[in-house]
Parts: C-alpha cells; structure tokens; sequence
C-alpha cells in the first residue's frame, strides 16, 4: 500500500474569535500548499481514497489537495486523525481500509513526526513542516519492518532520501 | 460511499450533486440516441432534480458559479419543456375529440394537428440542442462546480460546511414546507388558478428535495413522499387543464365551437377540484410537515 501523510498548511493562530476547531487556512499556507500538491501530482500522486481529520485546517488542506490532483473520489472524516492521533489510530484506519492501493492521510502534529518517525524506524523527532507530504510505501501485516520512503514534498521541492528529508 | 445524516456537508454536497447529475448525464445520452419522448421526458425530469439539488445546496458554493450552473441548466430546461408540452397537448385534444364525437372532431384535430406541426419543428431544435449540451462543456462546468464547496473564505453568515448534513437538511426542508403552507389557504379557493399553478410549483420542488435527501427520513419516506406526489399530479392535472383552456380560447374558434369545449375542460377542472379539496382533508399538509419534523 502507498500512504501519503501530509500535514495541513499553515494556519491562523487560535484566538478569542477563533477556535481551534475552525483555525483556518492563511493566504500564504493556501499558495505553499498549492505548490507542494503540484509537486505531488508530478511525481504521480493518485488517491483511492483521502482520509483528513474534522479539523477545518485538515479539511481545506484536504480539499486543496484533491483540486490540483483532479481527484473526485470519495473524501472520509476520521476522528482518529485529529490531535492526539496515535498507532492504535493508524492500525484501525489501516484495517478499515486494506483495499485501498493509495491512501492519503491529512493530520496534524505532533502526530505526525512521530508516526513517519515510527515508520521509517527513525528514533528522534522528524521535522514535519506544515504544508509537507511525505509518502511512503507499506505492508500494513508487517509494520513498521515492511516500510519504505518514497519522497517528501514541500512546496516545489521533492526529497527522496530520508536522511535529507530528517534534516529539512 | 454512503452519505449519512452525520456526515459533513461539505463531504456530503460532492457525493449527492455527483449522484444527480450522474443521473442527468446518464439520461442526456440515452435521450441523444433515441429521441424517444419518453426518455425526453425522463430527461427533463431529471434535469428538474438536479436543479432542485443544484437550489439546495447552493449556499454551500460560490454564488458567481452557482448562477453560472444555473442558467445553463434552465436552458436544458427549457429546451426540452416545449417538446413534452406538445405531447401532452396532442394527447389531451386527440382524446377529446374521441371522447366529443364527430360535432367537435374537426375543430378538436386541426388543434392536435398544429400541434403535431409545431412538435416536429422543436424535435429539431431539440436536436441540434441536445447535441450542444451533449458536448463536454456543461458536464465540466458542473463537476468542476460541485466539487469546490465553499470552505474557503467564509463570511460570518456564510454556512458552515463542517456541519452534519441532517442540520442543513433539517432547515432546508422546512424552507420548502413553509412556501407550500404559505399559498394553502389561497389555493384553497376554486378560483384561484394562479395560486394554485404556484402551490404545484412549490410542492414539486418540496418532492424533489425530499428524493434527494430520502435517506435521512427513514421507515415512513414512501408514505409521505406517496403524498407528495398525489397532491404534484392532481395539480399538474389541474395546470394541464388551464393551459389547454388557454389554447382553445386563442384557437380562433367561433362562440359555437369554443364555449361547449371550454364547458367540457372547465367541468373536468372542477371534478379535479373537488379531488384536491378531498386531499387536504385525508392528507393535510400541516401532518405531513409533522411528520417530516418528526423524521429529521
């Protein structure tokens, strides 16, 4: 299975008229993204399915996503991808959809780091920088010894060795 | 992926547009082929639903594209209106000249047979416009429109996409039962024609928003749309009948001629009438709004 993980784009802060739920997009968060998910759909990014958190940064990542990807397949709310998003999150959603052959995650940090981190059987924290896609290549029966990394995205750059990838 | 009363309206206006104008694109090929009056008919009937669903979820899109979509779907509309309007006449006044015998024959198949002249002439503008919406352009238009809800950019009055569908739902289809329970007491009246062709008009907006969102009404959604659609063709019966009195008064018929047809269509619009009072009573539209809040 391909998994794509990506982070939202950057966001407006949290305050008295906004709540987290409803952070959303920046002008400049919405323009990076748009980049890294041309990056994406050059290097041959075609989801099954798209999974994003409920969080409406999540959501328009999401949404941004599947404009420049042309994509119109179904998206899916999962509550296990808002903050707090753990293994036990990504086994159930693993699970719930094996047959997927490429499946896009939309997440927020530090979740994130740490589930790449886990993954690619790094200890110490990936950077995963907002509005960056990392994909990676998985046997969901034989995790995490099974997992390769393809490449991460961020805006026009594409990185395909992990050790460059840590150090961005 | 099945669309829920919990699932996010932004998630659910994708899944339930793409349903309708799969639907409409589907019957617009087949309509392409044939030319078969049924599937005509099935066509526009469908081009009415996805405007109904285009109406209802507008407030979740750019109101700029919505207008865009809006107006091209009006035309498909409109351009396959007059060729089922033709048929129904020709119907109606076939039947009534067999049904007045040979006093009335001649003036009732000139009628039809203007009719069958005109019907041909729409056949071919239907044709050469059926073809140009058979090309790529307005199916683009729509998907590229369906599939940018409006989650950028949000006013403060704006609706909240993140919402669950049966939220929007919920007022959605009071919005609906409210036009129709605000012309009932006119529509009541014998003589208000007018209210009544309004009050058909908001009852087959009412059925169509209640199709497109029948899975959040549960077990009694065939009870209530049954009655949706009973009161939709006792008045489009109803409706049928005025036009055609409209016809025969401009027919150019001499007083002789025209005052027995138009007795005859009036008496048949008054049985109708009679039919339709009937109806308020056994199937009040005050319960099925009831019932439709009971649901949602």
């Amino acid at each position: 299975m391909k998994l794509i993980v990506v982070r939202h784009a950057a966001a407006v802060e949290r305050s008295s008229d906004v709540s987290e739920e409803t952070r959303y997009l920046t002008p400049e968060g919405r323009v990076f993204f748009r980049k890294t998910a041309r990056t994406m759909l050059k290097n041959g990014v075609e989801p099954g399915l798209i999974l994003t958190s409920p969080l409406l940064r999540a959501v328009q990542t999401a949404d941004i996503l599947a404009e420049a990807l042309a994509y119109s397949g179904p998206f899916v709310v999962r509550k296990e991808l808002q903050p707090g998003f753990d293994m036990k999150g990504l086994g159930k959603l693993l699970d719930d959809y094996r047959s997927v052959d490429e499946l896009v995650l939309v997440g927020h940090e530090p979740d994130l780091s740490t589930l790449v981190a886990y993954l690619t059987s790094r200890p110490g924290v990936f950077n995963f920088k907002k509005g960056a896609a990392v994909k990676l290549k998985i046997d969901p029966s034989n995790l995490p010894a099974s997992t390769a990394f393809k490449w991460l995205a961020y805006g026009k750059k594409l990185v395909d060795s992990l050790d460059e990838a840590m150090a961005l | 992926m099945r669309v829920e009363g919990t699932t996010p309206l932004w998630i659910a206006v994708r899944i339930l547009l793409a349903e309708r104008g799969e639907d409409f694109f589907r019957r617009r090929d087949k309509a392409l082929k044939t030319f078969d009056p049924e599937d005509i008919h099935d066509l526009r009937v469908s081009s009415r639903r996805l405007r109904e669903g285009v109406a209802l979820f507008a407030p979740c899109y750019s109101a700029g594209n919505i207008a865009r979509l809006v107006r091209q779907m009006k035309q498909v509309t409109r351009l396959l209106g007059e060729i089922r309007n033709a048929d129904e006449a020709i119907l109606f006044f076939d039947a009534l000249a067999e049904e007045l015998g040979a006093g009335y024959s001649a003036e009732l198949e000139s009628i039809s047979a203007s009719f069958k002249k005109g019907r041909k002439k729409e056949l071919k503008r239907l044709r050469s416009g059926l073809k140009e919406i058979g090309e790529d352009a307005l199916s683009d238009l729509f998907r590229r429109v369906i599939h940018s809800p409006l989650l950028f950019d949000r006013q403060e009055d704006d609706v909240d996409l993140l919402t669950p569908l049966a939220q929007f739902a919920g007022e959605a289809m009071k919005e609906r039962l409210a036009a129709v329970l605000r012309l009932l007491p006119a529509a009541r009246q014998a003589n208000e024609i007018e209210t009544q062709h309004l009050l058909r008009i908001a009852v087959k907006h009412f059925r169509y928003r209640m199709e497109i969102l029948h899975f959040l009404f549960g077990a009694h959604y065939e009870q209530l749309h049954e009655a949706l659609k009973a009161y939709q063709d006792l008045l489009g019966k109803m409706h049928d009948l005025d036009v055609f009195a409209g016809i025969v008064q401009k027919a150019g018929l001499t007083y002789l001629t025209q005052k027995p047809l138009l007795d005859t269509i009036t008496a048949k619009r008054g049985e109708l009438f009679v039919d339709f009072s009937a109806m308020l009573e056994t199937a009040p539209f005050e319960k099925i709004g009831d019932r439709m809040r009971y649901m949602l």
